[in-house]
């Protein structure tokens, strides 16, 4: 008899560095834990509409303490963050609604390269301080993980039952009380549903399963 | 051979939940780790001008987040702390300033009182759900913790030494970057300073402490 699993529904976007350690995280924790994961690409930009909110760069003061935060969420994740030299520009000034886009049609063409994709584009943008904005850049993530069908893709993108998913990814997240990213939905066998905002509420993640919660689980980190 | 100790300054305001768990958590982790814990009452609002940043729960859905952020902490740290409909309003509309230089008046004239004088003020905001605004607030606190110097800090108030120790406290947190509470500064060895937000990096201190994270401590509340 196989055991109805929890479900956890992780609300992403490229551009938050946080959200690609909480990607980690729960990637690492679903091969531990008896749970579901389910990656759910959104749009940042409309959430922080939606609840008047900003991007914690908007403060100088949260910018520089996000920077040296990314350097000790490095060492306790064994990560490689590192923001891109024009970070402020990018953050306040550019839109990754295309790479969102582009994760949805993955999501739908080819599902079984959804996390290699999200992973590559955060690597792109947080890691090598490449771009995730040009068509170009979205034919070298192709090539990089290997998509059967890159030009499927890449027409999907345009679709509107693309836009659609990401509007549908967005509401969801709203309606649970999205106002940022990571935004993670865990819902128990019963039925019962909790909502947690950013990578650091694992260990309240594993209360509210009622699991341990072991650290940064280096063993099962992805290969960067 | 005892560890050399880490001086590890708190700045907090009793306007922030949060602020209360962490100060809760670092009481319990200063009987754990080879710290020298200075415990900084200092002006939220100061901090919020200064950087330009508001308070979280000027967005109404980080405001209902807060809520059941707070029973999750609860539960994990044993504190109980009850979030009421009214704060947003009463917060945002009134100011900490009579409590937090109570507090500084504590700190000056009877610093070993200054530990339940903060709880006190918590309590009163965040568990008893009643006002901490107002001077006769202040009186009514103070009374209740039976202070040998209640007379001398009710009368200082108002006093440039007392209103000089809250503006010192807040441009120290400001000279580490700070742009909000609960904000940690360990000074390390070679006097570098490494500055921690809110109540839940006690995992990355203890990794720059080079200290095992023992989670919540829950067996040590009753010995503070």
């Amino acid at each position: 008899m196989s055991e109805k699993k929890a479900l956890v529904e992780l609300f992403y976007d490229i551009i938050s560095p946080y959200s690609w350690i909480q990607f980690e995280a729960l990637n690492r924790y679903a091969k531990v834990w008896p749970i579901e994961l389910q990656l759910k690409p959104f749009y940042l930009g409309a959430i922080m509409k939606s609840a008047g909110n900003r991007p914690p760069m908007t403060v100088p003061s949260k910018g520089v303490y996000m920077l040296k935060d990314l350097e000790k969420n490095n060492r306790y994740w064994g990560l490689k963050l590192q923001a891109p030299s024009n970070v402020a520009e990018i953050v306040m000034g550019k839109t990754t609604i295309q790479a969102q886009r582009m994760l949805a049609a993955v999501a739908e063409a080819e599902p079984e390269k959804l996390e290699e994709t999200s992973r590559e584009l955060w690597k792109r943008i947080w890691m090598r301080g490449e771009g995730v904005f040009e068509a170009k850049d979205f034919e070298e993530v192709a090539k990089a993980v290997h998509l059967k069908n890159p030009t499927k893709v890449f027409t999907l993108m345009k679709d509107e039952k693309i836009k659609k998913i990401i509007s549908e990814n967005v509401e969801k997240a709203v309606e649970s009380g999205s106002f940022g990213a990571p935004w993670t939905i865990v819902t128990l066998p019963s039925g019962e549903s909790e909502s947690f905002f950013g990578s650091d509420r694992m260990h309240l993640i594993a209360d509210f399963l009622k699991f341990p919660f072991d650290g940064p689980l280096k063993e099962h980190s992805a290969k960067l | 051979m005892s560890a050399r100790k880490v001086r590890v300054d708190l700045f907090y305001d009793i306007i922030s939940p949060y602020a209360w768990i962490n100060f809760e958590a670092w009481l319990r982790y200063s009987k754990k780790w080879p710290v020298d814990l200075h415990l900084r009452p200092f002006y939220l609002p100061g901090i919020f001008q200064k950087t330009g940043n508001i308070p979280p729960i000027s967005i109404p859905e980080k405001n209902d987040y807060l809520n059941k952020d707070l029973q999750r902490l609860n539960e994990y740290w044993g504190t109980e702390l009850v979030w009421h409909k009214d704060f947003r309003a009463q917060t945002l509309a009134r100011s900490s300033i009579y409590a937090q230089r109570f507090l500084a008046a504590v700190q000056l004239y009877e610093p070993d009182k200054l530990i339940p004088a903060s709880r006190a003020f918590w309590k009163r905001g965040w568990v008893e759900k009643e006002s901490v605004y107002e001077e006769g607030d202040v009186r009514k606190i103070s009374h209740d913790l039976k202070l040998k110097c209640e007379k001398r800090i009710l009368g200082s108030l108002k006093s440039d030494e007392v209103k000089n120790l809250i503006i010192d406290n807040t441009n120290e947190a400001l000279a580490t970057k700070a742009f909000g509470t609960p904000w940690q500064v360990l000074t390390m060895e070679d006097g570098k300073k490494e500055a921690f937000f809110g109540c839940d990096r006690m995992h990355l201190v203890a990794q720059t402490l080079k200290q095992p994270y023992y989670g919540p401590l829950k067996e040590l509340a009753k010995e503070i």
